[in-house]
């Protein structure tokens, strides 16, 4: 199947965890390449030229993103790589950190090299203990052995990488919120701008990036961006993880190239329904993406065709329910996720998640009472689009993207006083 | 610094480069309603309450952290907006007690007043409130939590500007609150000026707190005269007295919590309100015409001592009388004390450059003090319309001493004589200082029997309608 373990070929057969595994596979090669042989411009503009877009879920081009970094500014920059991997559904990055920690510290290099950064952090999920020691004992092993430290494969390039352990805040996964976390204050996101590429971390301009997106550039590098091209669509270039999770026979991370369509996915990759039941609906790309319904599957996972559905490829969570689940309790169950993760900073999310999150809640047990469902669609759009980070405009576009797909669901709570669901 | 042209609701202004388009409106008239911002705070844009419209985005974008520049195109008040600003109010409101009847700040709080002029009519939220207990954050302040909006000026303030960073915010969610640090209260010296930043009723002053409201009294603008600095100030007036002291202007004016308590409390200090004889243990009162009296009987051998508490105007009038008698005049010291880098000065005098300029030619502390040893004076005339301990001390008292101070006079003569001075709360007059010149309007009085400087020139007396000994 194309684009199968193309990148990550180390994460189904689990043999590149030590560092001598993945130099006989031809590690490293890319960073030796790079600081040998490429400029920082080079590197960014294969980068660019690969098409290679943000793994974490905004999907904003990679190289373009390194390219906001000003070039003519002295003093330190920094490389982030976000591995707080905290949105519900999505459990990809953690296999990077497990199986394959080397090629995500090769990515971290190049991309260091390409922004002019000497330090680099990667900022793993408070929860993440096995991984962060794994990448720990990586990190260690390539500093033995001179990979990382000073004048790196014999260039005057330098590099460190910290890992910061998070606290276990679902909103410091968001760059800057996960900027001030490394900085040690409080896990609130900043305004924009300044953008963090102009004035991040330390007040120095800083590049956030997913783990998965680091990780692909090492074959970007060593492949070309040809190669990586080969893979996905023309706007979604290359291979993606999808972590597929729910009523599939295969549940599991699977690398496959973007745009392949979900159904193929769904049947052929992860074996279909658990138990012939009918899917009813799909959350494509995280928790914080609308779902899909049943008669929306036949679409292709990219950001583009997604997108056009009004949902989006996210961090590339796939999860399937089948016939018989209450779409108002996942609805619900999502939004108290965020009424909990909210930080409260801003206004609308801070208020606005617990309002929608009682009205859900008075949806699914069928007793809403004064309020309607023009209210709950109402103050979710209150919320829309006037927050300071996009975790307030998930609370309204999953609550408006359930609420437009499943009405009929959220009124038959309402008819009949309980949820037709209940045992 | 240049300018640019920008575009503010269809009127094209030119402002100076660098300012947000909050300033940039208020330069036209035109006022963005918001919480969380402060000029001299760093700019968060969490209130969400100041959402315009940029050409060229196509979200709402928040006005204070959206800077000028050529060309810029905003509006203000479409319809989006006005949405915004409800949806924005309904949310603050969801958990407020609403307890604006009991309120400290109703009359001059924020959300009270956007609420009337951008909010919706009433709330669609049928839930039980979260409400929060109200918790003490030292000895000067109360957190009425549930009446926060978490704009977070508070904890600005303390960390941008006093620097000792106490404040926090705890919690996450709708269960975020301000709090201070475990083991920690806050007692900085500028502890009352975060109520005045406070947008709302949140914060409240332990000393004020349910005595007055705000909207019965009103508030004049003067100066605090306890320090140099001489910080621009509003006081509340409520049945002739002072009943409580705020910077006059938040932006500009960051007003210590010394300063303020004792200009509000600086006219109860007076110990009597009526002019008195000193006899012993006992006191008379004295009628107008007999102080006119003993004030008259002064001549060559005499001297008048002013503090620097004395205004501009009423050191003109006691320089007048004092050529006019051939009065020797001597300038009082005033006191040091403690100083910082956001307002405080040492010098705790708000007029010894005025003195200087008007009574150039008078002596100093140390010629009175051997004046008054070597019995050369027969009578002083003491003016310090302010707190004794803000004064050097005079060493000791002639055969007559006329105190026109507001406490008790602590050294006494043959014969002593107390007369209530006018402050600069109930004269008005002008201060100089080695940081700024003000003059202000009298705040309050005065009361029938208390004497000012001003009655010595002759021409008031005549306007008074008094009789010319």
């Amino acid at each position: 199947m194309k684009g199968e373990w193309v990148i990550f070929p180390g994460i189904p057969k689990k043999d590149r965890k030590s560092l001598n595994e993945y130099l006989a596979a031809g590690g490293y090669e890319a960073a030796r390449k790079v600081l040998t042989q490429m400029g920082s411009q080079d590197v960014i503009e294969e980068v660019k030229k690969s098409g290679l877009r943000g793994r974490g879920g905004a999907g904003f081009p990679a190289g373009v993103k390194w390219g906001f970094v000003p070039r003519d500014v002295e003093g330190p920059r920094y490389l982030c790589c976000n591995a707080d991997e905290g949105e519900p559904g999505t459990f990809k990055d953690r296999e990077i950190l497990l199986h394959v920690p080397h090629q995500l510290i090769e990515g971290m290099i190049i991309a260091s090299y390409a922004i002019g950064a000497n330090k680099a952090f990667v900022y793993v999920r408070g929860e993440f203990h096995k991984e962060a020691a794994s990448l720990q004992r990586a990190i260690d092993e390539a500093k033995e052995k001179g990979f990382l430290g000073e004048n790196l494969f014999g260039s005057d390039f330098s590099l460190d990488i910290v890992v910061h352990m998070g606290a276990g805040a679902y909103v410091c996964g968001e760059e800057t919120a996960l900027i001030n976390s490394i900085e040690g204050r409080r896990g609130w996101p900043r305004l924009r701008p300044p953008f963090p590429a102009v004035k991040g971390l330390y007040g120095r301009p800083t590049i956030v990036n997913n783990v998965e997106t680091l990780a692909s550039v090492p074959f970007i590098i060593s492949r070309g961006a040809d190669e990586f091209r080969k893979y996905g669509t023309e706007k979604s270039a290359g291979t993606k993880l999808f972590a597929v999770s729910g009523w599939v026979k295969k549940p599991g991370v699977y690398e496959r190239e973007l745009g392949i369509p979900l159904k193929e996915l769904l049947e052929d990759v992860c074996g279909g329904s658990r138990d012939g039941r009918p899917f009813y609906f799909v959350i494509p790309g995280g928790i914080s993406a609308p779902p899909l319904t049943a008669d929306e599957l036949d679409v292709t996972m990219d950001y583009e065709a997604l997108a056009e559905k009004g949902t989006m490829l996210g961090s590339g969570a796939v999860m399937v329910f089948p016939e018989g689940t209450c779409p108002v309790r996942v609805a619900l169950r999502a939004i108290k996720f965020y009424e909990h993760e909210s930080c409260g900073q801003c206004t609308p999310c801070r208020e606005g998640s617990g309002w929608v999150a009682r009205m859900l809640e008075d949806v699914e047990k069928g007793q809403l009472v004064g309020e309607d469902l023009e209210l709950l669609a109402d103050v979710a759009q209150n919320i829309f689009g006037k927050t300071v980070c996009p975790l307030g405009d998930s609370v309204a576009l999953v609550t408006l993207g359930f609420l437009k797909k499943f009405r009929e669901e959220f009124e038959k709570h309402l008819d009949a006083g309980r949820c037709p669901y209940a045992e | 610094m240049g300018t640019v042209k920008i575009t503010i609701d269809d009127r094209t202004v030119e402002v100076e480069e660098g300012i947000n388009v909050i300033e940039a409106a208020k330069k036209i008239g035109v006022h963005i309603p918001h919480f969380c911002y402060h000029p001299k705070l760093s700019i968060v844009g969490s209130c969400r309450m100041c959402l315009i419209e940029v050409e060229g985005q196509r979200k709402l974008q928040p006005a204070c952290n959206t800077f000028v520049r050529e060309g810029l195109v905003v509006r203000t008040n479409t319809q989006e907006i006005k949405k915004a600003r409800q949806a924005v109010l309904e949310f603050l409101l969801i958990h407020h007690p609403l307890d604006c009847p009991i309120c400290d700040k109703a009359g001059e709080c924020n959300l009270q007043n956007y609420t009337f002029a951008y909010g919706p009519r009433a709330s669609r939220f049928s839930y039980p409130k979260k409400l929060k207990q109200v918790r003490s954050l030292g000895n000067k302040l109360n957190l009425d939590a549930d009446r926060c909006v978490l704009c977070t000026r508070c904890v600005r303030f303390m960390r941008e500007v006093v620097k000792t960073g106490e404040l926090l915010v705890e919690g996450r969610g709708d269960n975020a609150e301000i709090s201070v640090l475990p083991g920690k209260a806050v007692e900085s010296d500028y502890a009352m000026m975060v109520a005045d930043l406070c947008p709302v009723g949140a914060l409240t002053i332990k000393p004020f707190r349910f005595h007055y409201r705000v909207f019965m009294h009103p508030h004049k603008e003067t100066v605090c005269a306890f320090c140099e600095n001489l910080c621009r100030v509003k006081v509340g007036v409520w049945r002739g007295r002072v009943v409580r002291t705020i910077s006059a202007d938040t932006t500009s004016e960051i007003v210590c919590d010394e300063g303020r308590v004792m200009t509000t409390a600086l006219l109860d200090t007076r110990f009597s309100p009526e002019p008195l004889e000193m006899k012993g243990d006992g006191k008379v009162t004295l009628q107008p015409h007999e102080v006119r009296d003993i004030l008259d009987e002064f001549g060559k051998e005499d001297a008048v001592a002013v503090s620097p508490w004395v205004t501009i105007e009423m050191a003109q009038a006691l320089r007048e009388w004092a050529e006019r008698k051939g009065i020797s005049v001597y300038v009082l010291s005033g006191v040091t004390g403690e100083s910082d880098e956001i307002s405080r000065k040492a010098l705790k005098a708000p007029n010894t450059e005025g003195l200087k300029r008007v009574l150039s030619g008078a002596s100093g502390q140390v010629e009175l003090d051997s004046a008054l040893k070597s019995g050369k004076v027969e009578r002083l005339l003491l003016v310090h319309p302010g707190p004794a301990a803000r004064v050097q001390k005079v060493s000791s008292a002639p055969a007559v001493l006329v105190y026109a101070g507001l406490e008790e006079p602590d050294i006494k003569g043959e014969q002593t004589y107390y007369l209530p001075v006018a402050t600069y709360l109930e004269t008005g007059g002008t201060f100089s200082s080695a940081v700024r010149e003000v003059t202000v309007d009298k705040v309050l009085g005065p009361l029938p029997g208390v004497w000012s400087p001003l009655e010595l020139s002759e021409e008031d007396r005549h306007v008074a309608g008094g009789v010319k000994a």
